[in-house]
């Protein structure tokens, strides 16, 4: 192996590269490698340890343990074989090596045995050096000491790299703050480029001596930078400032702090200039001044402007002043003190208000708090007190300093100019505080001095017209002649005038002016000067025009209207009265005005009357009187009209309709009251006819139904014994001959009634009272019964009469039969009228039907006289004929038609005809009726039932004063099994029911001497009787079953009436009033005389205290459904009771939770079991809260209120139980 | 008179007992129950003369219990079931079930008493005829 092979590696150059840019070759030992190679001898228990670094030809020992050699030539070192290696290079014995054996480290000093040496290896793989141990003995290292050499070396190669990490951001970090601080240099050069440009600037150390002076300096002082430099700043002393002004200066620099002041300097050619000074102190570490930095800037222009003023101030002869807010002047131009004979330090030391004259300092503080508020004084006159006594007035002109609040002040010596003036002054002041007009005219009557308010008025200044005439420019051009004419003549004659001249303003307004010339003598009464005063009298004159005009306007209006106009005094006494007032009242002007009171007219129990009403309305008492007549007016603050009588001189009394309107100035005191009052008697005649037209046509739509109501009554009647014997006598056995004949006679008196129901539904209908029922209806039949009845008048005029049914059409429908029948009775029957020949047919065509519903088309055709076209809209009308002949040829009322549409109408159908004069008519009707399954008993004769058991054998009273209608009754009542006793009127009814227990009153409604309804109510008020009562009557009205309902009458039978219908009535009456007895019954067994003793202590005492609250509904509770399903168990009923009681609030808390949580399900769950326990005591008011409730739920709707609701519903219930409880049951 | 036994099936305490109460006072044997199952169970167990069924008794309701005696048990025991609906439609569907009659509460003795007596009368005149 040859030694010296390395220079050929290829790796070499960039090793050597790697290695310098560590540059640790010369840095020296280390202690961070020294603990390495102390710790890696240890470890390998060797010693000598190293670190290595190899250059080209060196091998430099960075660290070393045990070795006193220092640096060695890298060609006979051991590590340079080692760093062509990558792991550790060993010699065991260098004695037994060709390499070593003759090394001079083996065969001198350190005699070098054994050697074992780690490569320093880069990041790159390029070996700088090595980690190795050294041995004088021969020896091998085991492999922890082996591990511990290579994982040394490479911690030595990363300390080596952490450095040159360290190195390179140390360098970035210099490279940086080098960029700053050019930057901050360039910045500060800038500064001080500004600086030079602007300020001088001087650099002195702390003894004062200038070391640095800038251009600016050299330029200003006029001396070169080395006559500066070294120089004590005092260089630049003019002398001007006084030692305690640099005594303070040197006070605050060397005390740290900064100075600042103007200097007037010295030149170096003897001239002075101003500076600005700042002098900054630079402070050493403890805080000495070390060098002071002054900045200069020249202001030596400004200071010579100053000066300028203040030359100014010194020299003028006037007065200047500064003076301060406290009081005092400041500054005071010479004058001060040259005049008024004081020294400028006194002058100075005193407040200004010292030197003023004592009767001025009032309004001169006044004009400096105006001064103070901004405002710029002129021309303010107040005298000066001087040092001798004299007074010097002067005239002032002075400006407050908005910021500061000094005031800069000039005055004029005025004392000799006012002096001389001082009379005229007077009489300007007047002149010019007046607002009229004065002029003051030099002999020639040329102007001399005008006022402000000529100024004003004219629009002219005092300029523009002193030495003018004044008419030359103000005279109107179309001035009265005689005025101007008399004015000059006055004025030649040197004498006052005095008058009214219209003239002409600058801008061209025209304004009068009454004008007072006088002329001005001097003491030799020698004219000097025309004096005008004149006054603007255009307003006035305006004024005046306007004011006549509007007094005769308003007399006129007064005299001229005709309502009757007063004027009160706010008592009510009468100021004025207008014509029409007089007329009205019927008294003269002089009794009236001054002497009497508007009351005076009113009829005073009205007066009365609206007192009391206005005392309600405004809620304050009006007394009677005039205040009754204003009251409302003042109360309300506008004009009040009201209907009232005046009485008048001769007592007659006149309706009036009086409006009061309150009169205020303008200060709002009342002056009094205007009213006018307007003859209302025309108005109450037409309003009273009015009302009269008005009962009439009442009394006339009275007469109209109580005329329906009678006919009706009196048709029905009879028909009532027709239809009723006819019925009774269908009930026999009869041969069927005469049963059809019988049953003839029931089908017209059946349709008869019908015809007259017809002519009652006219007023049924009109009212909207006519309501279409919905039963079940054998169409068929029906169609039938009508073509049955209505051809015998066929066969009679020898017509064809046909009846052709849809085969489709359905047997049964839901409808009104009544009104089905109605119609076509009523369009066949016209058709068979108005037929002469030809045939009649009625048809019904089945045009479509539904699930639910059927549509039929019912057809009503003749080959009569026909309907003109032009008729043949109107022929649905009322009273309408199609010929007015017709009427006169077939009869008829003119109702029919108009009956049939509005029943078709009331069905939802429509009616329309077709027709040809000559031809015939096809009168046609749609219908769609609800299907209906055939019910079974339809066809079924009506079978009058033997009496039930439960009504047993009543005893029954009939008040009927109709002998046939008497006997009919008791044909039927008997029939039914009951006793029938009978009276003919009211009153004798009463007298029988004295004197025997009946079951049951069947009361006719029309009977004289006493009839139904008295009767009735005589049995509920006076007999206090609860006797069933049914009424029967013929009037089938609106309203009268429900005027039978409120009298105290239980049920309602029309007449002629159907015998079932009246046993149900009576079975219905009769059931309740069992109940009724058998609740009672039980009230007594539970002892309820206490609850109801209780109820009616409660009833006295809310009247005795006069309590207004509706307390708790007395109720009681009904027992007879209990009572019916225990059939009187005393012992059941307490267990229910009992059960009530126990379960209720549960529920009541469970059904509440519910509505709070708005749980729909449970809500409904819960009222729907609670309905059946509330039924058992028959709470229908609480069970109707309860139905609706769950109904809703259901839906689940959940309304908001129903917490509201439920409240009250708990303690409806809540005092059920307190009732019950309070029954006694236990 | 024979012993006529009665089934009452009806969630509401009050009502129950005093119906009850009502039909025992007539003469009648009522077995009560405010649970449909339990109800259906004893229908199942004992050969009731008439049935009495709330339509919206817990457990199983009025119409269940109704469609199960026809179709399942194939008994003609007359069945009156209690509505509280006032719809017809409800009533329809009674019959149509199978029921005999349906009563709206709240219930009228009467009624009742009337409807019950009807239907052991028809009941008892079918009996008759297919024994003779």
């Amino acid at each position: 192996m040859t030694v010296n092979n390395y220079k050929t590696s290829s790796t070499e150059k960039e090793r050597l590269k790697a290695l310098l840019n560590y540059d640790i070759l010369e840095s020296g030992p280390e202690v961070e490698f020294d603990n390495i190679t102390k710790l890696v001898a240890f470890i390998c228990d060797s010693p000598i340890a190293l670190i290595t670094l190899l250059d080209d030809n060196t091998q430099w020992i960075k660290s070393s343990f045990g070795f006193k050699l220092g640096d060695i030539p890298r060609k006979i070192s051991f590590c340079q074989h080692t760093i062509s290696g990558n792991e550790i290079y060993e010699i065991l014995d260098t004695l037994e090596s060709s390499i070593f054996k003759e090394n001079p480290l083996v065969t001198n000093d350190p005699k070098i045995r054994f050697y074992a040496g780690h490569p320093l290896t880069t990041p790159e793989g390029l070996n700088i050096g090595a980690l190795c141990v050294i041995d004088q003995i021969p020896k091998k290292l085991n492999e922890d000491q082996k591990l511990a050499l290579s994982t040394l070396a490479k911690h030595v190669m990363s300390i080596l790299e952490l450095r040159n990490k360290n190195l390179i951001l140390q360098n970035k970090v210099v490279d940086l703050s080098k960029v700053a601080l050019e930057k901050m240099t360039l910045e500060l050069e800038s500064y001080k480029m500004a600086l030079d440009e602007t300020s001088g600037v001087i650099i002195s150390d702390n003894h004062g001596n200038i070391i640095f002076v800038n251009d600016e300096t050299c330029r200003t002082s006029k001396y070169s930078r080395e006559e500066l430099l070294g120089q004590q700043s005092t260089i630049f002393d003019s002398g001007f400032h006084p030692q305690s002004f640099f005594d303070d200066l040197w006070d605050t620099i060397l005390n740290g702090h900064i100075w600042k002041n103007e200097i007037k300097n010295l030149a170096k050619d003897g001239t002075f200039y101003w500076t600005d000074t700042t002098i900054v102190p630079f402070l050493d570490e403890s805080n000495k001044p070390k060098k002071f930095v002054s900045i200069k800037r020249d202001i030596t222009k400004q200071k010579q402007e100053e000066n300028r003023i203040d030359q100014f101030f010194s020299l003028s002869l006037d007065y200047f002043c500064v003076a301060n807010t406290n009081g005092y002047f400041e500054k005071i131009s010479p004058v001060f003190s040259s005049q008024l004979g004081y020294t400028n330090e006194e002058l100075l030391s005193k407040p200004f208000f010292e030197f003023i004259h004592p009767e001025d300092i009032e309004k001169t503080q006044k004009e400096i708090e105006k001064l103070a508020q901004g405002t710029t004084t002129i021309n303010f006159k107040i005298r000066f007190v001087c040092k001798n006594g004299d007074f010097k007035l002067l005239s002032w002109n002075a400006t407050p300093d908005k910021e500061t609040g000094v005031l800069y002040a000039t005055a004029r010596d005025i004392t000799d100019s006012h002096r001389i003036h001082d009379e005229n002054r007077k009489l300007s002041l007047v002149a010019k505080g007046i607002n009229n007009v004065v002029v003051i005219t030099d002999k020639n009557r040329n102007i001399e001095w005008v006022n402000q308010a000529f100024e004003d008025i004219t629009g002219y200044t005092q300029s523009e017209v002193i030495g003018k005439n004044p008419g030359s420019f103000l005279q109107y051009k179309d001035s009265d002649e005689d005025t101007i004419k008399a004015m000059r003549q006055a004025m030649n004659n040197q004498e006052t005038f005095v008058g009214e001249i219209k003239n002409i303003s600058k801008a061209g307004r025209q304004y009068w002016m009454e004008l007072s010339i006088s002329p001005v003598f001097n003491d030799n009464r020698e004219l000097l000067n025309f004096i005008a005063i004149q006054t603007d009298v255009t307003e006035k004159k305006r004024k005046d025009a306007s004011i006549s005009n509007l007094i005769e306007t308003q007399n006129s209006i007064f005299n001229g209207v005709g309502h009757a106009v007063m004027f009160c005094s706010p008592s009510g006494i009468i100021q004025r009265i207008n014509q029409a007032g007089l007329d009205l009242v019927e008294y003269a002007e002089d009794e009236i005005v001054g002497k009497m009171n508007q009351i005076d007219f009113h009829d005073f129990g009205e007066i009365v009357t609206r007192s009391m009403e206005l005392s309600q309305e405004l809620g304050k008492p009006v007394i009677p009187g005039y205040d009754t007549i204003i009251a409302k007016t003042d109360a309300l603050r506008t004009m009040d009209g009201n209907e009232w009588t005046y009485i008048s001189k001769s007592g007659r009394k006149i309706p009036v309709w009086v409006s009061v309107t309150c009169i205020k100035n303008t200060d709002g005191n009342i002056l009094g009251y205007f009213s006018a009052a307007e003859d209302y008697t025309v108005k109450k005649q037409v309003e009273q006819s009015l009302i009269e037209a008005k009962n009439l046509a009442e009394q006339a739509a009275q007469a109209k139904d109580s005329f329906l109501a009678n006919m009706s009554h009196e048709i029905r009647t009879p028909l009532n014994a027709i239809i009723g014997f006819t019925e009774l006598l269908s009930q026999n056995t009869l041969d069927p001959t005469l049963m059809d004949y019988v049953n003839n006679i029931n089908t017209a008196g059946a349709n008869l009634l019908l015809i007259i129901n017809d002519i009652l539904d006219i007023s049924k209908i009109e009212s909207g009272q006519l309501v279409i029922e919905s039963h079940p209806v054998n169409l068929k039949s029906t169609l039938k019964h009508v073509y049955d009845l209505l051809k015998v008048k066929a066969l009679e005029k020898n017509l064809e009469f046909n009846l052709y049914l849809d085969a489709d059409m359905p047997e049964f429908v839901i409808g009104d039969k009544g009104r089905i029948n109605q119609i076509l009775m009523n369009l066949a029957g016209n058709s068979l009228k108005f037929t002469e020949k030809g045939e009649v047919t009625i048809s019904v065509k089945k045009l479509g039907e539904t699930d639910k519903t059927v549509k039929l088309r019912f057809s009503i055709k003749d080959t009569g006289i026909g309907i003109p076209e032009n008729k043949i809209d109107s022929i649905f009308e009322r009273f309408t004929q199609a010929e007015v002949s017709t009427t006169r040829r077939f009869g008829g009322t003119g109702l029919g038609l108009n009956i049939v549409k509005q029943l078709v109408e009331l069905q939802n159908g429509e009616i329309n005809v077709t027709s040809k004069v000559g031809q015939g008519s096809d009168f046609y009707f749609i219908l769609e009726f609800l299907k209906v399954e055939i019910p079974k008993s339809e066809n079924e004769k009506e079978i009058i039932q033997p009496m039930e058991e439960s009504l047993g054998k009543l005893s029954i009273l009939l008040c009927e004063d109709n002998e046939l209608n008497q006997h009919l009754a008791r044909r039927v009542i008997e029939k039914f099994g009951f006793d029938l006793d009978i009276a003919i009127n009211g009153k004798e009814g009463i007298e029988r029911l004295l004197n025997k227990n009946y079951d049951l009153i069947l009361m006719d409604l029309q009977m004289s001497v006493m009839d139904g309804y008295q009767a009735t109510i005589y049995i509920r008020e006076v007999l206090k009787n609860d006797i069933p009562i049914i009424a029967m009557t013929a009037h089938s009205l609106v309203g009268e079953q429900q005027k039978c309902k409120e009298i105290g009458m239980n049920a309602y039978v029309s007449k002629p009436f159907k015998q079932t219908e009246l046993l149900e009535q009576i079975r219905a009456v009769v059931d309740k009033k069992n109940v009724i007895c058998e609740t009672k019954k039980v009230i007594q067994l539970v002892d309820f005389e206490e609850i109801l003793d209780i109820e009616i202590s409660t009833k006295k005492d809310n009247k005795m205290e006069n309590i207004h609250i509706e307390s708790s509904p007395n109720r009681t509770i009904d027992f007879s459904y209990i009572e019916e399903l225990s059939g009187g168990d005393q012992d059941f009923k307490i267990e229910i009771v009992k059960l009530f009681i126990q379960s209720i609030p549960e529920e009541l808390d469970n059904l509440r939770d519910a509505l709070k949580n708005k749980d729909a399900p449970t809500i409904a769950k819960l009222a729907h079991k609670m309905k059946s326990s509330l039924s058992m005591f028959k709470l229908d008011n609480e069970l109707e809260f309860l139905r609706e409730t769950e109904k809703n739920a259901k839906s689940l709707i959940i309304k908001e209120d129903s917490i509201k609701q439920f409240a009250d519903f708990q303690l409806a219930l809540n005092h059920v139980i307190e009732l019950l409880i309070a029954t006694n049951v236990p | 008179m024979e012993d006529v036994k009665i089934i009452l099936a009806e969630d509401n305490d009050m009502l129950r007992k005093s119906l009850s109460f009502f039909l025992e006072q007539k003469g009648f044997i009522v077995d009560q129950f405010a649970n449909g199952l339990e109800a259906l169970n004893s229908i199942k167990e004992i050969n009731y003369d008439l049935i009495l069924l709330d339509i919206n008794i817990p457990g199983i309701s009025g119409m269940e219990i109704t469609q199960f005696v026809r179709s399942e048990m194939y008994l003609d025991t007359p069945i009156i079931i209690f509505t509280s609906s006032n719809v017809e439609q409800t009533e329809i569907d009674c019959f149509d079930i199978g029921a005999d009659e349906f009563i709206a509460k709240p219930i009228s003795p009467l009624v009742l008493i009337t409807r019950i007596n009807n239907l052991l009368n028809k009941k008892r005149a079918r009996n008759q005829f297919s024994i003779n």
